[in-house]
């Protein structure tokens, strides 16, 4: 198989958030999470789309709960980040940092 | 759980677009983040979830979903297909792109179609604000009118007398009995009179029908109850935002016959009214007003009679209650020595439209119209099923291979019909608006009544329900035979075929002929049917009528709205008003008469005639009759046979006269001259009424009706408050309608003409019914014509293009241009020749259903039967034509390197 296309920018950030969530990510706390740490507001329909690709992809693994009744006796579906999911935001920052090295804002200021 | 969940719409939709492996899941998430803010912020909750559900990500996710790996702990049947809905839009936008890709086809389908439904929503607007707009009351089923049965078993209006006694002797059946009549008055407008028309009810009118006021209240028990005490006036919402702009008019006058009325309430939106269905009625005043609104006519029996039966007495026994007290008060009468037959009827709601007499009439018109715009739109039908055919033996590879694709039969049938489907939504867009212009057109006609009224035709939800549900039947209708067609036709042979395009076509074809048969077949019915009412109407406006019909200003005088007492009032000023005319330059004549002719309807007066007993069963004798002023004869051109006319010296005080028509003299004496004998009225036995002319027969209700016994008397012996003067001379009407005015304002600046018309237009307004049926019918069949005759073109023109190979072929073998269009035209004249053919024999069959609305011409109209199909079959030969010249002028080297 060969090596999946590098994450995006928005794959990074659910990435990131399941990363911190650790035990806790699922479609709402992921929701919760990305606005706090970045200001933006995602609906649930659009991470599930990432979700679903990035588990396609194996960077995450996920598995259903049992229902609960304040969720009108739905399940919710945990997601964790695979050693692979590591690795490949790992490499994606890698990547940017290579980038950004040995550059300066043109005022001269480190940007 | 206590607490509301989301909003259930959102979550029914939100099912239908996430994709069924995450269905749990995701509305879970949603459920919880509702749960959370919904307490606190319930507005900003269900914005959120609604916002959530719109998401345009699960279309995204649905495609992501679709190659999933299934993770553990997901139904094995999770996977078990697209919801209807999602398979519907699916199929809703390929049905828009796929319309699209042939603008043309669906701009002439469309329009077609809208041509075909346009008529069908004008027609139900207004069968439907006459006839089912439902009662404007509450619980309708409760309610029954009362009619008197007359000598001639129709069913008419009542005294209040009867109101009294219904009240009195039937108060344990019925809750209330009200009553109502419709009249003309004068409102002052900014200080001129305009004509409006209003309703005296008896003060429980509103309660009987169960209706509230929209603004300030009804009637009180007191202020019916005593005779021109209370001027209070309630007007209509409709009245209340054209007149009054919708100010708040509560607590101010309006001046009605010279007099103020105050306003005290306001009547809900949408209410016209009891007595004239489908016409705005602008006020209603209080019956005991009629002293002073309608004076001296408080005997005439000229009251509708709605009552409402008590709670918990069966409607039934009511009617039964009223059936009890006709047979009491016709013995009561008897008992008096009486020989009048008194029946008193009770007609409840429930089973009556509008009037026991006039609702077999009215809906038989009423089916007519609806039958004759349903033919016109199963022609556009037919129409678009030609083309969808057509389309469809043209896709008939796209279809092959989507089904050698796997698509399924069900399939591909849903997704034609969807086309068909989006076409007929479209088609129901234009015809409502069609229709909606139509109506406009409708009503801005000229009603043939004395006074100017509005007509209440809404745009209501029935009818938007009407137009969608024809539109989706006719979507059905054209779509389904043409998708099953094409879903029928085995893969294979279609996949072969490739490249001998006209083998696979014949099926095809021929079921399009036969539609073209079919809708030619309907358009010579139309045709026919368009036909014998304009033959109608020209017979009709072909009868003399008896008097002389040559240009004339007729002004229609309303002594009641000028503040006049009586009739008595009237007969100074009329007699100065026709002196001044008698002296005016340019007038040759000019006269007045208390009921213009041909006017659907008569006053009556009661005679005993010495010699002569009156008709079986009857106390007197009954004379239909007018009033005339001296020289009416002469200006409206009526022959005295025998005797003299009315004359000056005929006044009120001269002993009294009358003359009778040939008609009344034959009825009475038998062809002796009626010159000499005596009338006496039972209203004055003292005075008996010497006849001293007999005039010739004239039509007085209705052109071309039986002789009518009628009875002229000299108008200052039988004054009236309402009449019309009718003026001729060398002057254009307009201008003779001017110096009639001009001698009325003279003799009194208050007489109110309250309408000005010319003879023509009389004669117009009396053929009124048989010219609104001709242009109608006329207009929907023209529509029919046009609509087949672009099928037929359709038909041949397709089927040159598709034998243009063979053309090719014969013209290389030495046919001529001639043959070629001999061929394709005999084509052509075939299929019109056969549908004209099965027409002529549904036109027989349908002639003799419509002889019931036709004067003066047979349903069996020999003219009518050959010109209608004949004038189709040249139309149908230049459709042909048409296409055939183009085939004429192939290439035949082109024609056969084509395909």
């Amino acid at each position: 198989m060969p090596a999946p296309a590098p994450p995006t920018d928005f794959e990074q950030q659910v990435l990131l958030a399941v990363w911190h969530l650790g035990e806790e990510a699922y479609g709402v706390t992921v929701q919760d999470e990305l606005a706090a740490r970045t200001g933006k507001s995602v609906t649930v329909g659009a991470i599930y789309v990432t979700l679903v690709r990035l588990e396609k992809k194996g960077w995450l693994a996920s598995a259903l709960s049992d229902p609960t009744p304040v969720r009108g006796g739905k399940s919710k579906r945990f997601f964790r980040i695979t050693d692979e999911g590591i690795a490949a935001v790992r490499e994606a920052r890698a990547a940017m940092d290579r980038l950004w090295e040995g550059l300066q804002s043109p005022s001269g200021t480190e940007g | 759980m206590s607490r509301p969940g989301p909003p259930r719409v959102a979550r029914w939709l939100l099912r239908q677009v996430v994709p069924v492996e995450l269905r749990g899941e995701i509305e879970g998430d949603l459920a919880e983040s509702y749960a959370r803010t919904q307490t606190e912020k319930p507005l900003s909750a269900r914005l959120r979830y609604w916002r959530e559900v719109l998401s345009p990500a699960y279309l995204t996710l649905r495609r992501e979903a679709r190659t999933m790996a299934l993770a553990p702990g997901a139904s094995p049947n999770a996977r078990s297909g697209d919801s209807l809905v999602t398979m519907f839009l699916r199929d809703l936008r390929h049905a828009v792109r796929v319309l699209r890709k042939s603008p043309g086809f669906t701009l002439i389908a469309i329009v077609s179609l809208g041509l075909g439904i346009g008529p069908n929503t004008a027609i139900f607007s207004v069968v439907n604000g006459v006839l089912l707009r439902g009662p404007q009351a509450d619980r309708p089923d409760r309610l029954v009118d009362l009619y008197n049965q007359g000598e001639s078993g129709r069913w008419f209006y009542s005294g209040y007398w009867l109101v009294e006694r219904l009240r009195e002797e039937a108060g344990d059946v019925f809750s209330g009995v009200s009553a109502w009549v419709a009249n003309p008055a004068a409102v002052e407008e900014n200080g001129t009179p305009t004509s409006i028309l209003y309703e005296l009810v008896t003060g429980n009118y509103f309660d009987v029908l169960g209706i509230a006021p929209e603004r300030g209240r009804f009637f009180l028990p007191e202020e019916d109850s005593t005779l021109g005490t209370h001027p209070v006036t309630v007007i209509s919402h409709a009245y209340w935002q054209s007149r009054l702009g919708g100010a708040d008019a509560l607590g101010t006058d309006l001046r009605i016959n010279g007099r103020p009325y105050t306003i005290i309430g306001i009547a809900p939106k949408g209410f016209t009214g009891k007595a004239l269905p489908g016409v705005q009625t602008d006020l209603w005043l209080p019956y005991h007003m009629y002293p002073h609104l309608s004076p001296g006519q408080e005997t005439n029996g000229n009251l509708g009679i709605t009552a409402r039966v008590r709670e918990g007495v069966p409607v039934a026994t009511a009617v039964a209650a009223v059936d009890a007290l006709s047979q009491r008060i016709d013995a009561d009468r008897k008992a008096r020595g009486s020989k009048n037959e008194f029946v008193l009827g009770a007609f409840p709601w429930s089973g009556m439209y509008l009037h026991p007499d006039l609702d077999g009439p009215i809906v038989a018109v009423a089916a007519l119209l609806l039958v004759v715009v349903g033919l016109v739109l199963l022609v556009a039908c037919i129409n678009l099923a030609g083309f969808l055919l057509a389309r469809a033996t043209d896709r008939r590879r796209e279809i092959a291979v989507r089904r050698a694709l796997g698509a399924g039969r069900g399939a591909i049938v849903r997704q034609l019909l969807i086309e068909s489907l989006v076409l007929g939504a479209a088609g129901g867009v234009v015809g409502l608006a069609l229709g909606m212009l139509t109506l406009r057109a409708l009503a801005s006609l000229n009603m043939p009544l004395p006074l100017p009224i509005s007509l209440s035709i809404p745009l209501d939800g029935s009818v938007l329900l009407y137009t969608a549900g024809v539109s989706l039947v006719a979507g059905l209708l054209f779509g389904l035979t043409p998708a099953l067609q094409a879903s029928r036709s085995p893969v294979s042979q279609v996949l072969r075929d490739e490249g001998n395009a006209v083998a696979g076509g014949r099926g095809k074809l021929s079921l399009r002929n036969v539609l073209v048969v079919g809708q030619v077949a309907l358009s010579v019915v139309l045709l026919v049917a368009a036909g014998l009412f304009l033959r109608s109407l020209r017979a009709t406006t072909a009868i003399d009528p008896g008097f002389d019909t040559g240009p004339a200003a007729i002004l229609d005088l309303n002594g009641q709205a000028s503040g006049y007492e009586s009739g008595r009032d009237m007969v100074a000023p009329i007699d100065a008003a026709l002196r001044t005319l008698a002296v005016t330059q340019g007038v040759t004549g000019a006269t007045f008469v208390t009921r213009v002719p041909l006017g659907l309807g008569s006053w009556v007066r009661f005679y005993d005639v010495p010699g002569v007993p009156p008709p079986e069963g009857r106390d007197n004798h009954r004379f239909e009759y007018t009033a005339v002023s001296p020289g009416y004869f002469d200006v409206m051109g009526i022959p005295i046979l025998a005797g003299r006319a009315f004359v000056e010296a005929d006044g009120p005080d001269a002993p009294p006269v009358a003359i009778v028509s040939r008609a009344l003299a034959e009825r009475l004496w038998h062809g002796e001259s009626p010159v000499g004998r005596t009338l006496i009225s039972i209203y004055d036995r003292d005075n008996p009424i010497t006849i001293v002319g007999m005039a010739d027969d004239i039509d007085v209700w209705t052109l071309g009706e039986e002789p009518r016994p009628y009875l002229y008397l000299p108008f200052p012996q039988a004054p009236a408050a309402i009449g019309a003067v009718i003026t001729r001379g060398t002057l254009r009407p307009a201008r003779l309608q001017a110096a009639t005015r001009d001698a009325l304002r003279a003799a009194d600046p208050n007489l109110f003409v309250q309408k000005m018309s010319t003879m023509d237009e009389r004669l117009a307004d009396t053929v009124f019914l048989p010219r609104m049926a001709a242009i109608l019918i006329g207009a929907f069949a023209v529509l029919a014509v046009v609509l087949s005759t672009i099928g037929l073109y359709g038909v041949v023109s397709y089927g040159v293009a598709r034998r243009t190979r063979e053309m090719g072929i014969r013209m290389s073998l030495g046919a001529g241009r001639g043959d070629v269009i001999g061929l394709v035209v005999r084509g052509g004249a075939l299929l019109a020749v056969t549908g004209v053919g099965i027409g002529i024999l549904a036109a027989l069959v349908a002639s003799g259903l419509l002889q019931r609305f036709l004067i003066g011409v047979t349903g069996r109209d020999p003219l009518t039967l050959i010109a209608a199909p004949l004038f189709l079959v040249v139309v149908a030969i230049v459709a042909a034509f048409l296409p055939a010249r183009r085939a004429s002028k192939i290439d035949p080297m082109v024609a056969l390197r084509a395909e």
